[in-house]
This record gives structure tokens, sequence and C-alpha cells, in this order.
């Protein structure tokens, strides 16, 4: 008899495999007490089986790409060297007056912290609530190490990560946002509108970068493309004054395969970074040109 | 969690047919869990969220843009196509054993791997795929029935004069 031809070929299988409830395992083996060739055919189970594990373990070995690896953790070098410089977040809300600003974080991986899978929201979650009263800006896991002179590498890097999906549904109290500011970094400072380049504002946050607070602003193309403005206070602890720390005229580049325009002004480091270059130009030039401090 | 990383890159090649689809798959799916990381609930398994994120963006996304890309239809059934191989250290029956699983049609090939290699109970790995339980005995059955069959293991009495 061949194994296709037993009716209960597939209880049987279950069976040995230990998949069945009580109930269906009292059935099987009264099934074998009666029936021969259930019985030889559950031997010839426990006989066949192969050994799939250790012939898949050598898939193990394969080297994975490291842009997969970078994608989750994308500081782990720096990690190594450093546990004490990191770009963290915190939580903001706004609403309740609560900020739980510039927490550091601790020295766990960036993705999965705490043991728990969930916790690093290096995405964040803007929870607009229903009312539109409330913003709260639940702000990520996100460790990596920065140095100043990494600024713009750092915010790169995690914007990198960035897609439509990221942003597409978060939804920013603007009124709020601009009270965070304002407390974060001492300036009331004005959210470019970057519409006429077919960019939506969509979220606010609240992050941390060598115990400094960074605001990211994050807009939406209709290309599907994010599109970030950073701002942190610049780095003066070389004995630089702020007004020498200021760069009006944009530096233009590329990081992490996005483009980016820095400048410094008032004491504060600016970032815009994304996709297009176009945009990325058209927006840091809007930004300087209008943005009040 | 990076730790996981080997697992789903052994997953994402019983899923797709070469490496750089494969590299490709594994990319996505870390992509999509870092954007869906608030849907991860503590009671779930990290593994099997990444495994059934995979699976979906598989099913979803990369088999469906390679269909799109001019192979027309392809039935998952009669999909098979991995190509593994050879066991490194020269084992022969893991040699043959790789490769019989890659000529599985994909439905069957990657239920074997997420129970008998992965190690997720049946009631695990139908979530994943997101099918019936039923579903999973079925292709577990029937992928047997072709593995034992290739190593000449299905005959009763065959085995019989064997042993």
């Amino acid at each position: 008899m061949l194994v296709q031809d037993h009716p209960k070929r597939d209880l049987l299988i279950a069976f040995v495999d230990g998949e069945l409830d009580a109930d269906q395992e009292r059935e099987i083996n009264r099934l074998i007490k009666l029936d021969p060739d259930a019985e030889k055919f559950v031997e010839l189970l426990w006989r066949s089986a192969l050994p799939y594990s250790e012939a898949f373990e050598s898939l193990l070995s394969l080297p994975v790409p490291n842009k997969a690896k970078d994608a989750i953790e994308p500081d782990r070098e720096s990690l190594k060297k450093t546990s004490n410089d990191r770009f963290s977040s915190a939580s903001y809300n706004a609403a309740a007056g609560q900020s739980n600003s510039v927490q550091p974080s601790s020295s766990q991986p960036r993705f999965f912290p705490n043991d728990r899978f969930s916790l690093p929201l290096w995405l964040g979650v803007t929870a607009g609530f229903a009312t539109g009263v409330f913003m709260t800006v639940l702000l990520s896991g996100w460790v990596f190490s920065s140095r100043p002179s990494t600024f713009v590498d750092s915010v790169s890097q995690y914007q990198s990560l960035y897609q439509r999906e990221t942003v597409v549904n978060a939804r920013v109290d603007v009124p709020a946002l601009k009270e965070m500011m304002l407390q974060q970094l001492g300036r009331n400072i004005t959210i470019p509108d970057f519409s006429d380049q077919g960019l939506e504002f969509k979220r606010g946050q609240l992050l941390q970068m060598s115990g400094k607070p960074l605001i990211q602003l994050v807009y939406l193309g209709s290309d599907g493309l994010p599109l970030a403005l950073c701002i942190t206070p610049s780095d003066t602890t070389g004995g630089e004054t702020v007004s020498a720390l200021s760069k009006r005229v944009p530096e233009f580049g590329e990081r992490h395969g996005l483009n980016y325009g820095h400048w410094q002004k008032a004491g504060l480091d600016f970032v815009i970074v994304g996709d297009d270059s176009v945009s990325v130009s058209a927006a840091t030039r809007q930004s300087i040109s209008t943005m009040e401090i | 969690m990076i730790e996981l990383l080997p697992r789903l890159r052994r997953y994402a090649l019983t899923l797709a047919s070469n490496e750089f689809d494969a590299d490709d798959l594994l990319q996505v799916t870390i992509e999509r869990a870092l954007t869906r990381s608030h849907q991860f609930h503590s009671a779930d398994s990290p593994d099997r969220w990444m495994f059934t994120i995979m699976s979906s963006v598989w099913k979803n996304d990369l088999r469906a843009r390679a269909i799109r890309q001019g192979k027309g239809f392809v039935d998952p059934e009669t999909l098979s196509h991995t190509s593994f191989e050879s066991h490194p250290e020269g084992n022969v029956l893991y040699s043959e054993i790789l490769e019989m699983v890659g000529r599985l049609p994909e439905t069957q090939r990657e239920v074997i791997v997420l129970v008998y290699v992965e190690g997720f109970k049946y009631s695990e790995a139908a979530k994943i795929l997101n099918v019936p339980i039923g579903t999973i005995m079925s292709r577990i059955s029937r992928a047997r029935l072709t593995l034992g069959t290739q190593l000449g293991l299905n005959d009763m009495t065959a085995m019989e004069d064997r042993c």
C-alpha cells in the first residue's frame, strides 16, 4: 500500500508531528490499534523522518547583507565605541503639557529594546486625537550615536529609513508643536510651508541627539517621498560664539543615499533631507529666506 | 533582534528564486516591520511576527511585482524553482534534502521550512501564512508524500524489506 492511499494520511502525519489535540490523538490511537495499515504508516513516518533542520542549518551561515543589518542598527559600529553619546528620542504630549524630553536611552539595541519587539518606535506614532485638540508625538526608541560633526550624517541615516507609510497617516497639531519647539529650542520658529512644491506637512517630533533636543518636521511629497527638516542647537563647546557658527550659505550634499541642505542660523543647525535633490534645494532656500526665528 | 536576520534570510531564500530576490525580500520585510512596529503586540512572538510580514510581503508585493514584470500569472501550487546550494560540508543526504525541498511547490516548500526547519507549530504556521490549519496539514502531507516518493520511502512493502 502506498502512503497516499491512506484516507487518514493528513491526520496520521499530524499525529506523528505531535500536532493533534487530545481528542484527535485518542481517535488516531484507536485507529492504529484497529487498522494495520495505519499502524504501518505511522511506523513508516517515524522511520522516514528526515533531518530537515540539520540540512538547512548551513543556510544560516550565509552572510546577511550589511544593508539589512544597517536598517536595524545603522549605528551598530558606533554603538560599540561609545554608550554615552546617543541620539535618542522622548515622548511629548503637548496637550497635557508633558514633555518627557530628552530621556537618555539605555544602551539597549535600538530595535526591539527592553526585550520587547515593539518598543523601538523609531517611527514615532503621532496620535492626533479625534478632537484635533491634542497632538501626541510619541517618539521613538531611536538610539544611535552622534558626534557634533556628524549631525547631518546621523539625520540622513535616520531619514533614509523613512518611506511613505512612515508618515502617511500622521496628523499634527501645529500650535502644540510650535509650543514644544519654543520650549525645547527657546525660540519661536515658523514651520515652513512647502505646499507649493507638493509637500504636505505631516508630523513634528522631538528627538534627542547627544543630549540635545532635535526637532524633526516631516513632509510628504505628492510623489510619496518624505522630506524632513531637522533643527538642533549648534554645538558651541569648542568656544565658538553663536554668531561665528552662523552659516547662512547652505551646504548641499548627499549622505546615505539622500540629498541634504545644511545651514546654521541664530545658534541653531538646520538640515533638510530628502530623496529629490531639486526638492531639497528648493526647500532649503525657501526655509532660509522665509523662516522666522 | 538582529540575530533573527539569518533565519529570515533563510526563509527568504526558501521563498524567492535567487539570492537577489531573497535579499530584496529581506530588506522590504525589515522596512515593513520598522514602519509597523507599533502594531506589534507583546503577546505575539517576535519571530512569528517577522515571518508573517515576510510571507505577506512576498505574496502581496514582490511576487506580484515579478508577475507584473512579465512572468504572467504563476500558480504558487506549481511554483517550484528555488535552488539551494549544495550542502557546504558535502553531506550527501543534506544536499539531497535541500535539493528536494527546493523543487517542491512554493506552498509546500514554505510549510516544510516553517514547521520542520523553523520549528513552528502547525497553528503558528497557519497564522504566518494566513491559511486554515487544515491547509497546513494538507500541504505538509503532500510535501512529505513527494519527498518520501523521491527517496523511495513511501512504499510500505519496500520499507519493510529494507528494515
